[in-house]
Order: C-alpha cells, then structure tokens, then sequence
C-alpha cells in the first residue's frame, strides 16, 4: 500500500470546516487513511490503492469536509477564449499512442501545494500508471509554452533539448544514458527506433514522455498557470490520472480550461470530469452488509461519500465523482456505506448454520506419525520447502533432476523446492555438531517433485540418528516399528541409492510397492556435510497410507 | 569397633524414635521379638553407643480370691449382713454353713477386734451377736484395688491395709521391669555394609536387608535428559487448527506451485496489477504453463476481468492473457486454496481453511522470511454477510486469548467491502493481524458459486512469534538444535 505525507495545517485549511485534530485523525483511519507516524503536523499516512484520489493531501481534504457534510467537488471552468490543441502525430502510435492535456489557470501554489502536486504524481506513476509504463504524467509551466502542441514520435538522434536538472542540450540517447530518470526508465523505450516528445508552436520541447520534461518549462513557485499531460498505453489509466490531478490541485483554487486534442480525424476534449452512474439495489446493502437501511438514509451516506444519488423504486442511482477509480460494481458502493456508517458500529453475528468442521485425512496421518517418532525419542524439527541444489544433489551425491526452480530467488540458498527431506536433515545435523549425542531428529512434511511436467505434491516422513556407534539395524528398528504402530506390514530388500551405504541400505516395501529407504549413510556424504559421526537414516513416502 | 547390621539398625531406628524409647517401642520399630532388644542394646551399651537404663514397676492386683471378694463382698461384710438380719444372733455352727473355715475366721477375728460382734457362750451353742452396723473398712480397700494401683501411689494407711488384705492372700504385688535405651553416638556410615545401587540381584536374595543403601545429594541437578517432542511451532499451528474444528471449518490444501490464474486471475486481480509484477511472486521453471479449471471457469474469469461479464461490474477494461495467467508461480497467499476449494463446493453452507506455506521475494530480514504460513479461512451460504464476518473473527480472536478486537475498512483486490483487524496484545497493543472481506461478485460467480462468501486471510507467523516469545520470524524454523531441546512450549 502506498504511503503519502501530508501537513496538518494545509489538510485543516483546505477542509475549511472547523474539526479538531483528534476527529480529524479518527475520520483519517475511517476513510481508510492510517496515520502511521506524526511528527509535529507532518503526517505519514498508509493509502490504499483503490483511492488514487486519496495520494495527496487535496483529495483526502475533500473526504474529510464531505464526511461531514460539506461541500465536494466544484469545477470553475476557465472563461478566457484562446483554445489550446494538441496535435497527435500518427508516428506515436507504435511508442505511446494516448494522450489527454489539461490546462489550469489563475493558481496560487504555495510550497507545500507544489509538494503535494509532485507526490501525486509520483504515486500515480508507481501505482496506476505500472511505473510510467501505462501513463506518465508532465506538468509545465503554460506561460512559457506557446500553443498548439504536437505530440510526436522521433529518432532518439533528432531530439535535442535540456532534460530537467541538467545544464546542457542532449539528445535522446544521451538522455536515457546520462540522467538519473533517462537510467531509470530506459526499459520503457528499450528496442523502440523513436522516443515520443511533446513540442509547442516554437519548437520549445515540454518533455520525452515516459522519461523527463525540459528545464525549459518547469514549474516553479512562481507558476500561475499550469498545463498537465498524461501519455500513455491505455486511455482508461490516463484520463483516470488526469482527472486525478485536476481536481485535487483545483481544491486551491483556480480555473480549468480544457484541451482538444486531435488524432488524425478525431478530437477528443479533455479532462472529461464526468459523474459516472452505478444502480444500486438496496437488496445488495441487506445481502452484503446485513444491514437494514431505509432509502433516505442510503441517500444520506452515499452523499457523505462524494456520490450525488438519486431514489428509485428498491433501488438507488448513484453519480459517481471522476477522481474515483474503484467503482466498477455496485459493491463498491456498499463498501462506502459501511465506512460512511463506520465498521466499529456494525454489529458481529455468528453464523447459526451448523457444519462439521474436520481436519483432512493427511493431517491425521501426519500426527500419528509424528506422535510415534516422539514416542521413540526422536526430536521434530521443521525446514522450509525452498532449498538449493548444493543440498538437494551435490552434497548428497544424488542425481541431477527436474526439480521446481525459481527464476527470481531473493537468495541461492532459497531457490528450488526440495523433493526430498533427508538432504535437509542431515544439513540440520551438520549445523548442530556442537549438540550433544545421540542426535537423534525427525520431520515429517511435504515435497514437490515433477511429474510429466507438472508439479505434484506428495508428504514424506525422514529420520536421522546420529551418535558414536550407530548400525543399520538402530535405524531400521524404527521403521519396522513405525509402520508395526500403524498395523502395516513392512518388508525390507536390499538396495542402493545415494547418499546412503551400499550393503547397509534396503528400501521399504509396504504392499508389494516402494516407499521409501532406510540405512547407513556414506561417509563421503557425511564428510559434505561435515559430520564426523556415523548416521543411520530414513525417508519414506507417506502417500500410500492416504489410500485407504 | 564394627557394628552388625541389625545393630546398626537398632541405632537408626533409635534416632528416628527420637534418641530415647522402650524396648518395646523398638521392637515394633524393627519388625523383631522385644526379647532380641535385649542383647542388642546390651552389646551397643558395651560398645558406648548407647546407654540404658532398667526401670522397674511395682503395683497390686486381685488374686481370684480377692476378685470374688469383690463380687459377693468381704466375709465379714457377708457375716454383719447376715447378722443384721437376725435379732439375737446366729448360732456359731448355723454360720460355718454359709461360710468356709478360713472366711469365717478372718470374719470372725475382724468382728472381735473391731467390737463389732460378741460370741455369747452362754447358751447350748455359742452364739455371735452383732453389738453395731458398720461398712467393714477393708471393703473400700479392695475395690481399689482391683484398678490395679501402683505401689507407689498408695498412701501408708492404705497400704497398710493393702498389706492386710495380702496376707489374707486376697490381693498379690506384682513387679515388673522396663529397659529404656538412650543414644549416645549414631552409626558410622564407614562402617556399614552400603551399597549404592539397588539391583534386582539384591531384591531377590534379600541382600538389602543387610545392607545400606547409600544416600544421595538429592539437590544436585540431574544430568540432561534429551527428550523427544513436538517443534513448538506446530504445536501452535495445530492448536489454532483445533480452533477451527471446534468452529466448524473443515481443512482444505492446495498446491504450492500455482498458475498465476488460482493466485491471481481468479482472485481478479488484474494482470498489469502493480501487485503481480515480478518481485511480487516466484516465478518458477521446470513445470509446464497450465491452467488446472475447466475452460468454462476460465472463460468466466476473462470475462469477468475484461468487462465484468455477468457479474453485473464494469471489470479492469483490458484484454486478459491466457498466457499470463497460465505462468507457474508459487504461490503468495493461500486465497489461492480457498478459490479453488470454492470451486469444487458449490453447494452451500461452505466452511472451510487453509493452513499452509506460501512464498514472497522479500528481503530476508528478522521480520521477513521467503517463505511463511498463512492461515486463510472461508464460510459462504446465503444469508451470509459482513456482520458475520465480523462475528466469525471476533470470535476467533478470542478463541486465540485475545480480548478485544478492532476492524478498519482496508483494500484488497478480491474483497469488498475489505476490512482489516487488530487485536489486542496486554503488552504489544493493538496488532495488525488480518485481512478479510466478502469475496466480490467477480470472484464468485465465474466459480459458478451464487452465494456471498467472507474470507479472511491471517498472518499467523507474527502470532507464533509472540507466543512462542521469538523475535526473529527464521527462528520458527531453527536450524538450532539446542534451542528446540531447551525450549518450553509457552
């Protein structure tokens, strides 16, 4: 989940109604904005992803004065008459075919306001926006731009301008190689022959979307005016973003003056700050919330969450603000009704249908197994699934397989999924050889192994003893008992496999099928492990006693 | 000087009589005659250590004779009765009638002597006429007597006549002796016959009798036992399964190694969803790209995320990958388990969890491990809803010994309305613990299920370790040995 850091002081003057903090802060958690540390009136809030609108302090301002009854959304729409146009070239469509533009007017932005607009920025880009893959968002300075724009695509060689933060011309190469940002988003260009580029009237580069703006027309406290650019892959992420960024930054103030932009043939005017409607049924609020609300009183919480509503005949029409992302069912209208009421207000009830509540058949075998290995003195022990394959074949001589590996471990130690636990004892003994003897240690749990290229899970049963003197038959005494516990009937042939013995090795044979092994272990496979006593060991397949 | 083993004996059972008894005190202590007590003290009294000491006591008792005195009466209590009832007296022989030679004398000795009765010769026969009525004070006597007095505690006058009433051989003095032995100095331990470990061998020849089992020093700390148990981590785990048995679930399980359709796309979560990129999940090699459903369920599951289908959303609006969605990972989150498990139970009431491994690129630190359990529960029927969620976990957490919990609405994917919970710790505070929900329609009707389902996923690791007093989650798999044989389920 995102994390967000706003001021005390710009979140109460933007409510603007009069609410002490302590509301302030319990409205916060209700609206799914947990204050994670407060330092004085800096804030660090943990966000959720479902509220885009809610990343910088503008948005949750307007949740916080709508909660309580105030005033939500209004857009003051520019009444100068200059129109601004954005020529999309036909050469973005193979690099990133959208984008939507937006123009604001006659802003004051104080610092914090600026801070603000850069973290939801930011925060769009790494969330929405698949980091600047699907959508990238520029915001410039309009009085150092001169419309209509052109949205185009260009050899990387034919793009020539100052990248924000920089001192000197490059080009687009040079760009991705030698900036900060260039570095960081060049996967997003990698293998594309042209990079897109946004250029005024004059040929003034505004920025080389998804990568960087120009120096020439940043931002700064000084800005009156602003325009906004989304590029993108996907016209439902970027006119999201836009919408985003317009009404929160129109919380301070200021007018909105839309942009058309025109592709080819088609033009289209953006920001489009559509309501967008959503019909409810009051059913839905009994089935999922369990609660029994007459109409008035949805309307009333619907409204305390943004939403303009409407009655109907069992049912409710509800508007939904263009800054919200997350209703796309009309669950998620519910979910607002709950918070609305608060969650703590709702009363918990247990289910009255009676079920039977029983532990698989696995489970039963795994604790009478494990019941009898305590009982013959053994110690259980657990080791993950993930291992590596210095365990699982070369220390254990054992022989190269398919076993499931991972393609992005964190670690080598941790970067394939055991198909056997024996090699995962007798690394346990040879991290304990400090311990006193006898050693004598079990683990009864799953492994996957491959089969016909698929996966397949299957518990095992591994015991080790390790002491002074131990023999095969210390440890084959404990199979045969085992299985005697168990009313099965086990038989031994000799056998042999790595890393155990030959002549001190015999499989496990339970009606007429393998199950398993159980012997000596090799020295050689002992000194891998750096073992310097003698252990007699076991593993056998489970599975079969799941059969009946 | 040695000591035999049944004088050695006698001193112990001495000392434990407390330094001083009877013989027949110690006799009863030993198990022997009282007249083996004798010797035995006699040869610890010559070897000093023990002294002794002969006490005698002297009292009176009955004779027959007397006890029958006692019951009919003295003669001369018979004879003034006798007398008393007969104006002018009894002839002499008329008396010797009722009366044997020896009573009628001492009666007749003590009524003269007395002045009691007067023998009248004057008559044919003599005759013994009472001249006054008196109790005879001999009687008194003899009554006490028969308590068996000791001699000593008689005063003269009543021994005197004690003394008369022995001569008439109706009472006898009786003696008798006591020995009381004292400790002087306790056995040596050197020179006993000791033995420090009982043996069947001794048992059966009844050696032990003769012999000292040697006493230890019952305060040292015994060797250490290695033992066989349970790792405490299960145990925790299966207690919070016991849990949910008692609360109806039944167990499900699940593969480790999942397509990204049971982890993901079933769980609509869409496919450029921030949460799926790559350091999100394992990506695995070695295992064909499969999708284990049925075409019909995967069909559903595209619908559903490109335009919502007829789950009655809008769904994410882009074009799903049967590619993607059929890439093997392991899994993240055992929601996978309960979706699939949906998918086989489609009949409601539907109960059931999931304790079990799931698998996350973090970075390995002492809060994060590669690989962690994840308890994750489902319940569906109709009529179920989001105060029986929060019912259902209320009561889990108190089940788990917490006492109060707290719910905040949150986001998840797959849920909605989302809601997180904590519980209370005395000592942590309030503790994150979960995340649950009512499964969206998008979830549940491409598995054909028609019914609301609340699910709840539980970070049960983070509870181990604070029942099991860790601080590091890689210590609820250490590869310690010393540490699991030390340490206490708690």
């Amino acid at each position: 989940m995102p994390t967000i850091n706003i001021d005390m002081k710009d979140l109460k003057r933007l409510i603007g109604l009069n609410l002490d903090e302590n509301t302030i802060y319990d409205t916060l958690s209700a609206l799914k904005c947990e204050p994670e540390q407060i330092v004085g009136d800096k804030i660090t809030l943990e966000v959720t992803s479902d509220r885009p609108d809610f990343f910088s302090c503008e948005g949750i301002a307007r949740g916080i004065r709508l909660y309580y009854g105030g005033s939500g959304l209004k857009v003051k729409y520019y009444q100068g008459s200059r129109p601004v146009n954005i020529k999309v070239d036909p050469s973005v469509v193979e690099v990133r075919p959208y984008i939507v533009s937006a123009v604001l007017r006659d802003l004051s932005l104080d610092e914090e306001a600026l801070v603000q607009m850069m973290q939801l920025q930011e925060k769009l880009h790494t969330t929405y926006c698949s980091n600047r893959k699907k959508g990238s968002i520029g915001i410039y300075d309009m009085d150092k731009i001169c419309p209509p724009l052109v949205y185009v695509a260009l050899p990387p060689n034919d793009i020539r301008f100052t990248p924000l933060g920089s001192n000197e011309i490059m080009d687009g190469f040079d760009i991705l190689k030698k900036t900060p940002k260039g570095k960081e988003y060049a996967w997003i260009l990698e293998e594309k022959s042209k990079y897109p580029l946004l250029i005024d009237s004059k040929g003034t580069v505004l920025s080389m979307p998804p990568i960087i703006n120009s120096e020439d027309t940043k931002v700064t406290e000084d800005t009156k005016n602003l325009i906004i650019d989304v590029t993108g892959t996907e016209e439902r992420t970027i006119n999201l973003c836009l919408n985003i960024l317009v009404t929160s930054l129109m919380e301070r103030g200021g007018a909105l003056q839309q942009v058309i932009v025109t592709y080819g043939g088609r033009e289209i005017i953006t920001p489009k700050l559509d309501f967008v409607q959503t019909n409810l049924n009051l059913s839905t609020i009994k089935s999922v919330a369990g609660l029994d609300l007459n109409p008035d009183e949805v309307l009333r919480l619907l409204r305390k969450m943004g939403h303009n509503v409407e009655g109907g005949e069992g049912r409710v029409i509800v508007w939904s603000p263009p800054y919200r992302a997350d209703i796309i069912h009309e669950v998620d209208l519910v979910e607002d009704i709950v918070i609305a009421i608060g969650l703590n207000n709702i009363k918990p009830e247990i289910p009255t249908v009676a079920t039977i509540g029983r532990p698989l058949k696995g489970s039963k075998v795994r604790k009478r197994v494990r019941d009898l290995m305590i009982g013959m003195g053994f110690q259980e022990v657990i080791t993950y699934l993930l291992s590596n394959k210095s365990v699982l074949e070369d220390k254990v001589l054992m022989n190269k397989r398919t076993l499931v590996e991972l393609i992005n471990p964190v670690s080598s130690e941790y970067s394939v999924l055991r198909d056997c636990i024996l090699p995962k004892l007798l690394q346990f003994l040879g991290q304990n050889t400090h311990h006193p003897y006898p050693q004598r240690i079990f683990e009864c749990g799953d492994v996957v192994f491959v089969q016909d290229g698929l996966p397949k899970v299957s518990t095992h049963l591994a015991a080790v003893i390790a002491d002074h003197k131990v023999s095969y038959e210390d440890i084959q005494a404990v199979a045969a008992s085992l299985f005697a516990n168990m009313s099965k009937s086990i038989k031994f042939e000799p056998y042999h496999m790595h890393p155990f013995l030959e002549g001190r090795t015999a499989k496990i044979i339970l009606d007429g099928a393998d199950i398993g092994v159980v012997g000596e272990i090799s020295p050689q496979a002992l000194l891998n492990f750096g073992l310097e006593f003698p252990v007699g060991a076991l593993e056998c397949d489970l599975s079969p006693l799941l059969e009946h | 000087m040695s000591l035999s083993s049944s004088e050695v004996r006698l001193l112990e059972s001495l000392k434990k009589l407390g330094g001083r008894a009877d013989a027949a005190s110690l006799a009863a202590a030993l198990n022997e005659p009282v007249s083996s007590i004798f010797p035995l003290s006699s040869l610890l009294k010559d070897k000093g250590y023990v002294k002794t000491q002969e006490i005698v006591k002297e009292w009176y008792e009955l004779t027959e004779e007397g006890k029958r005195c006692v019951e009919i009466g003295l003669p001369e209590t018979r004879l003034c009765y006798v007398l008393g009832s007969k104006d002018g007296g009894v002839e002499l022989e008329e008396l010797k009638k009722n009366f044997d030679e020896r009573e009628i004398s001492a009666a007749l000795g003590w009524g003269k002597r007395c002045g009691v009765i007067e023998i009248d010769r004057t008559g044919r026969t003599p005759k013994v006429v009472l001249k006054k009525r008196v109790i005879p004070d001999l009687e008194v006597v003899i009554k006490k007597v028969s308590d068996r007095p000791e001699r000593a505690s008689l005063s003269p006058e009543e021994l005197e006549k004690v003394k008369e009433l022995e001569k008439r051989g109706l009472v006898s003095l009786k003696t008798s002796k006591t020995l009381v032995v004292e400790l002087v100095k306790e056995a040596p331990v050197q020179e006993l016959e000791t033995c420090r470990v009982l043996t069947s061998d001794i048992l059966k020849s009844g050696r032990w009798r003769s012999l000292r089992l040697s006493p230890y020093d019952v305060r040292a700390s015994p060797p250490a036992l290695i033992i066989g148990k349970k790792h405490p981590y299960l145990e925790f785990l299966e207690e919070v399964k016991e849990i949910l048995f008692a609360m109806g679930f039944e167990e499900a399980s699940g593969p480790y190694v999942e397509s990204e359709f049971w982890n993901f796309d079933a769980l609509f979560q869409a496919q450029d969803h921030p949460a799926r990129a790559i350091h999100d999940s394992f990506q695995v090699k070695g295992v064909l790209h499969h999708i284990d459903a049925s075409e019909d369920i995967i069909s559903k599951v595209k619908a559903a995320h490109e335009n919502g289908g007829d789950t009655g959303s809008k769904g994410w609006g882009y074009r799903w990958s049967r590619e993607i969605a059929s890439r093997p990972i392991l899994r993240s989150q055992t929601t996978s388990v309960s979706v699939r498990y949906l998918s086989q139970h489609k009949t409601p009431p539907v109960k059931a969890f999931c304790l079990s491994k799931v698998f996350r690129p973090d970075v390995i630190d002492s809060k994060h491990m590669v690989e962690f359990c994840q308890l994750d529960g489902i319940m569906g029927g109709h009529g179920i809803n989001v105060r029986h969620l929060l019912g259902i976990l209320n009561e889990f957490a108190m089940q788990l010994g917490f006492k109060e919990i707290k719910f905040k609405p949150s986001y998840f994917p797959f849920t909605e309305p989302s809601i997180e919970a904590y519980v209370r710790h005395p000592t942590l505070g309030w503790i994150e613990c979960l995340g649950s929900g009512l499964f969206r329609p998008e979830v549940t009707r491409p598995l054909g299920i028609d019914f609301p389902v609340i699910a709840w996923a539980f970070g049960i690791d983070r509870l181990a370790m604070i029942r099991l007093g860790v601080d590091d989650i890689r210590e609820l798999h250490t590869s310690n040995l010393g540490m699991l044989r030390e340490k206490g389920w708690v």
